[in-house]
């Protein structure tokens, strides 16, 4: 099985396939995949609700993360934040790259 | 003593227009800082990023010269970047596709940015540990 992150840049307010990053998180965890979601820039707005496929996603087994500059630019407390998701610096998406992992930005 | 990663990133966007810059920017940053080796394939308007003749200016609307309005300039974060990858062991070869510059006219670019093809972007996949694709939103 492999592992997936895929980088979520945008909101639904701004690009109508913004949620496409967790629906595919969901299909690729049903298969056994370890998948996170990172939402970056305006994707972090998503984070703050309680969109059907962000919690369609974490039913399934994917990580949620938050980039916390980008949530910190836009004012986010981490109280804000949907309760599955978890304030996350960059650093985990180098990581992730360093680890092979395969990268997915949408 | 484990390998050191090297990794590639593919950058789009042109400067001054989409926050996918500062993000790119941010990562190569964190890679840098850890003496990665990094690749830098950039096409398309990002070939703008290190181009020599960006300037700062000063902004009439807030009443600031050119001084404090300090502008920041893509091409100083790519230089600033090099040197901070060569200072901590690492590398960055940063390639511009020629047929992007040409169109554009950007063959100007700081020190430590050379010109090259898309074969090189096949080649810095082949021997990267990662590739990250950063496209144009």
């Amino acid at each position: 099985m492999d592992h997936y992150v895929l980088i979520a840049s945008r909101n639904d307010r701004e690009a109508r396939d913004a949620n496409y990053c967790f629906e595919l998180g969901a299909k690729l965890a049903s298969k056994g995949h370890t998948v996170a979601v990172f939402m970056v820039q305006n994707g972090v707005l998503t984070a703050c609700e309680d969109k059907p496929e962000l919690l369609a996603a974490r039913d399934a087994g994917v990580m949620l993360l938050a980039d916390s500059f980008s949530l910190r630019e836009r004012g986010i407390s981490a109280a804000r934040l949907n309760e599955s998701v978890l304030s996350t610096a960059l650093d985990f998406v180098v990581d992730r790259l360093a680890a092979g992992d395969k990268v997915i930005w949408h | 003593m484990a390998k050191k990663p090297m990794l590639t990133f593919v950058l789009m966007d042109a400067p001054f227009e989409s926050a996918r810059t500062t993000t790119a920017m941010r990562l190569l940053d964190i890679a840098a800082r850890r003496g990665y080796d990094i690749n830098v394939f950039a096409y398309e308007g990002a070939v703008y990023l290190p181009f020599a003749r960006q300037t700062q200016h000063p902004n009439a609307v807030h009443g600031h010269d050119t001084e404090e309005e300090n502008h920041p300039l893509p091409k100083d974060w790519v230089g600033a970047l090099i040197a901070e990858a060569e200072s901590r062991g690492g590398s960055i070869d940063w390639a511009n596709c020629g047929l992007c510059v040409d169109e554009r006219g950007a063959e100007e670019c700081v020190s430590g940015v050379r010109r090259g093809t898309p074969a090189d972007l096949v080649d810095f996949a082949k021997r990267s540990d990662n590739t990250l694709v950063i496209p144009t939103s």
